[in-house]
């Protein structure tokens, strides 16, 4: 377990931190932390969390899913929170695990309980802690990518928006298709490699219509993708997660996929 | 019994892990069969007299037929002969074929002539039809056309012009109210062969996607609303 | 139409390369999302008529057998008959029966999905029986002998010049010089040529939206008009619907159509919706002298005592299709079978088989787009996985697929060995920053994507290092 600094503290808050932001891209990791601190909360990372089973889960394996799943309920059951700075991870905590345990009385309870305060990131700062963001992000203009999991089964929409919106200096501008499905899909992005890539092409012709710099999201799954066929087509678009952007993280990583840069071509 | 049907009918049973629904159960979703209720009523679909009426001919004028308030059956002729003037189709040749119901064959139509107007059911031949609406459902502009002796079927689909009747106390406001109507008759057999509800004329995209006015059916559908009928 | 299901990522990777295709699915992702999104801003009830049309198809599946048998005895009181077949064969049989019995040389046909499942073309074709497509999509892929692409819109992948070229090698009749430009143009043609068939047919097949069962009525939709001509001016009307189209009520049925064209095309109501009773009664000047219903199981009924039951709810409107970022790629022909895109990816594995279907429970990101817009509410995503679930436990222990899930499912329930593997992963691959443009483990992620490149430490490592220093 790692603990962080805790000073007048609010709650006692699990960070769930995702396999692909813990082996992909930390600085979404570094990013979460310092939010929930700063939002007063006493977060705790325990250093035994790999995954939350959702490959397994997508690709029809229940039972390994399943091993998984109960590895993660006993690793944060002693959390009065949970959250986690992905919309398809916490969807997996809050309404896939219920299901996983569905003819075990026991563990279906337990999962419950885990379903119940389980938060992705967003949500967590503002349907619970109400959190306002002081930070003043990079300006120009940006617009966002609705990941489907945080979307559809969350309501995850309004949220990152008014985070967003609280910390100025951004412009915000819709994309039409912002909640259309970027073709990650998990393993469906190298299973039918062909039919993702269209699927991202559309993605990013209507992200490009609103001549936005910097595009942000929730989810990394679905921002590696987009980021990964941005660089090959060489559109000159950054792509971040959020939590970036209000911690203040993007001034000193690169974008997704980026090389290093100077302070003088970060933003 | 067939042995399709008895085995259709235990897959089913064996599925959902019981025998035949007892008696009592059977007799409750009977009671429920014999006196329908009604689900979710849009608000679009209830309204004053007067709304219903304007809501009825916005709502058909949005589904591309074409609509003129007149007062009696007696105008009908003549609004007739101005539309089809003004489309200027058919020329001399029209034909004519108009439903059976007393009501029209009352009507004063010696302005058509003999040879270009007959009673009946539709023929290839012909190219206009008239019929009398059962009611007009106010909810989405929609005619619904019921079978019989007096109002056969083919005059709403043969003709390239379709031109329907509607009383205007035959407006009404959601569907479930036509099914009201016909109980209230209580035939023998509840339903005719048909109750037609007609949105607008025929039309299909079916190709590349535009919208194209006039397939099967007819090309122009022409509503009547008579204030008395 | 033989499935071809197995050959899935194939048909896919050639109608990403279909030009012709590609601007059709473009027309496609444009027309009936937005038609369907301002239909239903006009429709404050729409959620709730979506609740009502999902409960009273629940209570249906629920006593199936109770409602098809109250069916069949209104329909026998109102003069018809209803025969049952238990698969696509006994259908087939019945049909091709009743129109030697009434010695038809010509039968005309409306839209039916069903009629595509057992294939009855081509059986009536065997038997010496005409059968002619009315519905202009389906009359159009009928002559270039293709199976539909769509549930409402069968020939929607074709573009007009294709069906101008068509025309002309088969309407040989016709100049072959005549202008076939414009859509109108292709279908006065279509018109024409039609009525002559409608007229003279022996009977008349179609389908059915829905079964009424208080009144042993059908309810049939169309915009053409073509249904209504065909079970209207022959002598015969046969009808095939399968057995969970039942709906107890007219109220009910009514329920259905208003979340039904809304969903598919963005009408309030289909020009012409008929609700047809029995064949023509004694004082009637027109109708069929016979009408025959045909009910089809087909593999509905085992269904029922399986979650796989929602997906008996789907009344085929095609909002899922129009959806569905997969099927706005690929079109319907690369599914491989009668039923494509979300609802296809779904049923068709129940219907022949999930070991003749593999393919297409996984040709889903799982984005939920379906779900959202089905009328009905089909958690569509969840039967998928469901159906992926049966597929993983068939699959054979040695396959690369399998194997590759367990041992990474089985690292991840090892943190320690977890840890150490990623530290070697992170010592052979991570960065500071940057991409990989090609990585022979993630060749077909790097065919058309960079890869960035993964962190030279993980989070979990990185900060227990922090803690450490810290301390």
């Amino acid at each position: 377990m790692v603990e962080s600094k805790t000073h007048d503290t609010k709650f006692r808050v699990g960070l769930f931190v995702t396999c692909l932001v813990d082996l992909m891209r930390p600085a979404v990791g570094h990013a979460t932390l310092k939010l929930l601190e700063d939002a007063g909360c006493d977060v705790g990372i325990p250093v035994t969390q790999t995954c939350c089973g959702q490959p397994a889960y997508n690709a029809g394996d229940a039972k390994d899913a399943r091993t998984i799943a109960a590895q993660v309920i006993e690793t944060f059951e002693p959390f009065e929170y949970v959250v986690t700075p992905s919309g398809s991870c916490a969807s997996m905590l809050k309404i896939h695990y219920p299901n996983l345990f569905k003819n075990e009385i026991d563990w279906k309870s337990r999962a419950e309980n885990l379903a119940a305060k389980t938060f992705e990131l967003s949500s967590f700062l503002t349907d619970v802690l109400n959190q306002k963001i002081f930070h003043a992000p990079c300006s120009g203009k940006t617009t966002y990518h609705d990941g489907c999991s945080g979307l559809r089964e969350l309501g995850i929409k309004r949220q990152p928006r008014v985070l967003l919106e609280q910390a100025g200096g951004i412009e915000l501008v819709e994309a039409k298709e912002a909640e259309s499905c970027c073709g990650f899909g998990g393993l469906f992005c190298v299973k039918h490699a062909d039919v993702s890539t269209h699927i991202v092409d559309a993605k990013i012709d209507d992200i490009q219509k609103t001549g936005a710099g910097l595009l942000l999201g929730g989810d990394l799954g679905c921002l590696l993708n987009i980021a990964g066929r941005l660089h090959r087509r060489g559109i000159d678009i950054q792509v971040r997660h959020f939590a970036e952007v209000l911690s203040g993280h993007d001034q000193t990583v690169p974008a997704i996929g980026a090389e290093e840069q100077t302070k003088e071509t970060s933003s | 019994m067939s042995t399709a049907r008895s085995h259709i009918l235990s897959t089913i049973r064996t599925a959902l892990g019981r025998t035949a629904l007892n008696d009592a159960r059977q007799a409750d979703l009977q009671a429920h069969l014999k006196n329908p209720k009604p689900r979710v009523i849009p608000a679009r679909g209830q309204g004053s007299r007067e709304a219903l009426i304007e809501r009825f001919i916005d709502e058909a004028r949005r589904a591309d037929a074409s609509v003129e308030r007149i007062g009696g059956f007696a105008d009908i002729p003549e609004n007739v002969a101005e539309y089809l003037g003004r489309s200027n189709r058919f020329g001399k040749d029209i034909k004519l074929k108009i439903t059976p119901e007393e009501a029209l064959k009352n009507v004063d139509w010696q302005d058509f002539g003999e040879n270009h107007l007959d009673f009946g059911a539709a023929s290839p031949d012909d190219d206009v039809s008239i019929a009398i609406a059962y009611a007009g459902v106010a909810e989405t502009g929609t005619l619904a056309m019921v079978s019989g002796p007096n109002c056969p079927v083919s005059l709403h689909f043969l003709v390239e012009t379709q031109i329907v009747v509607l009383v205007e106390s035959a407006i009404i406001g959601p569907y479930e109210e036509v099914w009201g109507l016909l109980r209230k008759q209580n035939n023998k057999v509840l339903m005719p062969r048909a109750v037609n509800f007609i949105t607008g004329p025929s039309r299909t995209a079916d190709i590349e996607q535009t919208l194209l006015l006039g397939a099967h059916g007819p090309k122009n559908l022409h509503i009547l609303v008579v204030r008395n009928g | 139409m033989k499935p071809a299901v197995d050959s899935f990522s194939d048909n896919a990777r050639d109608a990403l390369k279909d030009v012709k295709l590609q601007d059709a699915l473009e027309r496609l992702s444009h027309g009936f999302p937005e038609k369907r999104r301002k239909a239903i801003e006009r429709l404050p009830e729409f959620d709730d008529l979506r609740d009502a049309a999902r409960d009273l198809k629940n209570h249906v599946l629920e006593h199936l057998d109770f409602y098809l048998e109250r069916f069949e005895e209104k329909v026998i009181e109102a003069g018809g008959t209803v025969h049952w077949a238990r698969d696509a064969a006994e259908a087939q049989e019945i049909i091709v029966g009743l129109c030697r019995d009434h010695n038809a040389k010509t039968v005309t046909k409306s839209k039916s999905m069903i009629g595509e499942e057992i294939a009855i073309n081509e059986h009536l074709e065997a038997a010496g029986i005409t059968p002619v497509e009315t519905d202009m999509g389906e009359y159009i892929i009928q002559l270039r002998n293709e199976p539909p692409s769509h549930l409402i819109a069968p020939a929607i992948h074709l573009s007009k010049d294709q069906v101008g070229d068509t025309f002309r090698d088969n309407h040989t009749h016709l100049s072959k010089a005549r202008p076939l430009e414009e859509p109108r143009v292709l279908l006065d043609e279509a018109r024409d040529i039609l009525r002559e068939r409608f007229i003279n047919a022996d009977v008349g097949i179609t389908g059915a939206n829905m079964l009424v069962a208080e009144t042993g009525s059908l309810v049939i939709v169309t915009n053409e008009g073509n249904a209504d001509l065909t079970m209207t001016l022959p002598k015969v009307h046969i009808a095939v619907a399968s057995i969970e189209k039942i709906v107890p009520t007219l109220e009910d049925a009514s329920t259905i159509l208003r979340v039904l064209a809304r969903s598919a095309t963005g009408q309030d109501m289909s020009v012409y919706t008929s609700i047809v009773t029995g064949p023509k009664r004694d004082d009637d000047l027109d109708g069929p002298g016979a009408f025959h219903v045909v009910l089809l199981d087909s593999g509905r009924a085992a269904m029922l005592g399986r979650p796989m039951r929602e997906m008996l709810r789907c009344i085929r409107c095609a909002a899922c299709l129009n959806h569905c970022p997969v099927y706005k790629s690929i079109g319907g022909h690369a599914y491989g079978w009668v039923y494509s895109g979300p609802m296809g990816a779904a049923l068709v594995p129940n219907l022949l088989g999930v070991h003749n279907a593999r393919a297409l429970p996984h040709a889903s990101t799982l984005c939920g787009t379906c779900e959202d817009v089905c009328p009905v509410r089909i958690p569509i995503p969840k039967l998928l996985r469901l159906l992926r679930q049966r597929d993983f436990m068939t699959e054979s222990a040695f396959s690369v697929n399998k194997r590759a899930m367990r041992l990474w499912a089985r690292i991840a329930a090892r943190p320690r060995l977890y840890r150490c593997l990623h530290k070697i992963f992170a010592g052979l691959f991570g960065k500071g920053a940057g991409r990989y443009t090609h990585l022979p483990f993630l060749r077909k992620w790097t065919v058309t994507r960079d890869f960035p490149a993964p962190a030279k430490k993980s989070f979990i490592d990185d900060i227990s290092l922090r803690k450490c220093n810290k301390k």
